[in-house]
């Protein structure tokens, strides 16, 4: 009986043994797959982290370079990855709180922010990183980032060339105002050269009288006729005239030169490069300077108000912000042609200045027909514009913003109103943008 | 089932009743399974089932009984054979609690098919604890066997009472516990 028992139990045991053996075997051919499946895998991954051409570095939860691709040692001057692990973020990022859990929060779990790498030899290269958190494990709190950084370089090199270039699409533009406006003092200063020319003439007539009767009364007692003589030259040269209007014409004359020397000063400090470095600039020159050249857009339109405030001096961009300020009043001269057209009416435009604490403000109000509600939120979209084909590229006001917002560190907001017209307020700092905390507009 | 469920069934009526009475319940079971249980290997529950039943007309008790005796068996059993999912725990509630976030977990990583329960929990208070068991074998004898052998194996008693029963027609089986020591009592 015990036999038996044991028997049937020694069956099943040997039974169990050849199961697992086989289930052994099927087990190790599996991990065996799965093994070369997973090793494809990491060497595909590491493939893709190795010849991704944007840079791409790990931040352990120590805050050290864990780990780098090519493109970002290269980016930094490294001659391998390996060269930049175990650096500190301080060694990396110009402004490593960026990447500090405590005060970073990302939106949607990665943050977004253009800051400065810092190169080998200490050089500055500007970059958008996103870094995205990386938790190695679901119970560890400390976390790690992955940052992928796209070289900004080439895309402020490009910003300001298409800022450079839209300048001299407005020196362009403004081009046949600008002719137009030298005209008209040419014309008034050829009138009365040719009118100055003529009445020399006419006075180097008498004065041919006067020496000829200054000669004779030496030797003749007698000098009637001669005397006689100079009333004809003087009558016929009309004197008191001549003396009465020559100065004025030459008066008029040089207002006129000036005019013209106003108006090629201005459109030469416009269409200058600027300098790389913001200079004091009295923006209340800049601002009438803008007015002079921008004359013809404005003048068959609107009547322009300046209440311009005293100012301090201003540390900027000269050139940009002559931009930025003839951008918005083109704006503003097209809106009220807009909103008068078809009438005998004109608009005005208003500029002011003032000074407000760390800041000065230039508003340019007009009384155009306002912005469409529709439209506010995308005003400053590069290539947004409600103007017909052909009279805006739409990328007046992106540039404006980026003058005054991001080379700046200002502010660009406006207010609008249906029917009444719009006012667009530009805020500088003045101590220019070192000094300054970022605000973006409204 | 898992085979291991079936093992530990064969040594709980063999370490109960002999390796004898093991052998004539097993001849009689007329089971799907023809071959041996292996740990790693699924069987039908109705083989396990059927094992208990004829065990428990053997020896003339309630299936229920000799269910819920075979889950207090198991406990120190697995215990035994897994001492690392109870090596972080002093009381029997916060290991209770661990079964459905860890056990199960590691349960289904390590063994292809198995369908361990869902147990749910409520934490009234420091000494009690409300237990939602969910499975489609509807073995929740074998869940107060479990409770016994948990009660037993850190020494702290525990009053469980089954409030709600699927096989009632509630959406889940509910166990009211109540320890005799509070978590941290033993601090």
């Amino acid at each position: 009986m015990i036999e038996g028992v044991l028997r049937r139990k020694l069956l099943r045991m040997q039974q169990r043994i050849d199961a697992l053996e086989t289930i052994i075997e099927d087990r190790s051919r599996e991990v065996f797959v799965v093994n070369r499946r997973l090793k494809e895998s990491l060497e595909f991954l590491e493939d893709i982290y190795r010849t991704m051409p944007q840079p791409l570095f790990i931040i352990d939860e120590l805050g050290a370079v864990q780990s780098a691709n090519v493109a970002a040692a290269t980016l930094l001057d490294y001659a391998t990855p390996d060269d930049l692990t175990g650096k500190p973020t301080s060694a990396v990022l110009a402004r490593p709180h960026h990447l500090d859990p405590a005060r970073a929060s990302p939106v949607g779990g990665v943050l977004r922010s253009e800051t400065t790498l810092l190169t080998r030899t200490g050089g500055h290269v500007p970059v958008l990183l996103s870094a995205s958190p990386l938790q190695r494990c679901d119970s560890s709190p400390e976390t790690g980032w992955v940052c992928v950084a796209v070289d900004l370089r080439e895309r402020q090199k490009l910003e300001i060339e298409l800022r450079h270039a839209q300048k001299l699409e407005s020196v362009g533009r403004l081009a046949a105002g600008v002719a137009h406006e030298i005209n008209t003092p040419t014309q008034f200063v050829s009138d009365s050269m040719h009118f100055a020319r003529e009445a020399v003439d006419d006075v180097f007539r008498v004065l041919e009288q006067h020496e000829v009767l200054r000669q004779w009364a030496t030797t003749t007692p007698s000098a009637a006729d001669l005397v006689a003589n100079i009333a004809n030259a003087e009558a016929e040269a009309d004197l008191p005239y001549l003396l009465e209007q020559l100065p004025k014409a030459l008066d008029r004359a040089l207002e006129g030169l000036g005019r013209v020397a106003t108006i090629v000063r201005s459109l030469k400090e416009f269409a200058h490069p600027d300098e790389r470095e913001m200079t004091l600039v009295d923006l209340n020159r800049v601002i009438a300077s803008t007015l002079d050249i921008a004359r013809h857009e404005y003048k068959y339109v609107a009547e322009v108000d300046m209440e311009l405030g005293e100012l301090p001096l201003v540390t900027c961009h000269a050139g940009d912000v002559n931009q930025a300020v003839l951008n918005i009043l083109v704006n503003a001269a097209h809106a009220i042609a807009d909103a008068v057209k078809g009438s005998d009416e004109t608009g005005r435009i208003t500029v002011r200045s003032w000074h407000e604490g760390e800041q000065v403000v230039i508003s340019i109000q007009d009384t155009g027909g306002g912005i469409p509600d529709w439209a506010r939120d995308r005003v400053f979209d590069p290539f947004f514009t409600t103007k017909e084909v052909g009279r805006g590229t739409g990328q007046g006001l992106a540039i404006t913003r980026a003058i005054v917002v991001d080379k700046h560190r200002g502010t660009i907001t406006f207010d609008t109103r249906r029917g009444v017209g719009t006012t667009f307020f530009i805020r500088l700092p003045i101590a220019g943008r070192r000094s300054s905390t970022r605000v973006d507009a409204a | 089932m898992k085979g291991v469920i079936f093992n530990l069934l064969e040594d709980f009526i063999t370490d109960g009743w002999g390796e004898q009475a093991y052998e004539e319940i097993f001849a009689q079971c007329p089971l799907q399974t023809k071959e041996a249980f292996v740990g790693l290997n699924s069987y039908p529950d109705a083989d396990l089932l059927t094992i208990v039943a004829k065990a428990a007309a053997q020896f003339d008790i309630s299936v229920s009984d000799a269910v819920r005796a075979f889950g207090k068996y198991c406990l120190p059993k697995l215990v035994a054979k897994y001492p690392i999912f109870v090596a972080g725990h002093r009381h029997p509630k916060t290991f209770l609690m661990s079964i459905d976030n860890v056990i199960h977990v590691e349960v289904r990583k390590l063994l292809k098919d198995a369908e361990p329960p869902r147990m749910f929990f409520v934490d009234p208070a420091p000494d009690q604890l409300i237990l939602r068991y969910v499975s489609k074998r509807q073995l929740c004898p074998l869940v107060s066997g479990l409770l016994d052998g948990t009660a037993e194996y850190f020494r702290t008693p525990i009053g469980h009472t089954q409030t709600q029963c699927t096989q009632s027609g509630a959406s889940a089986c509910e166990f009211h516990l109540t320890f005799e020591n509070e978590v941290g009592a033993f601090a």
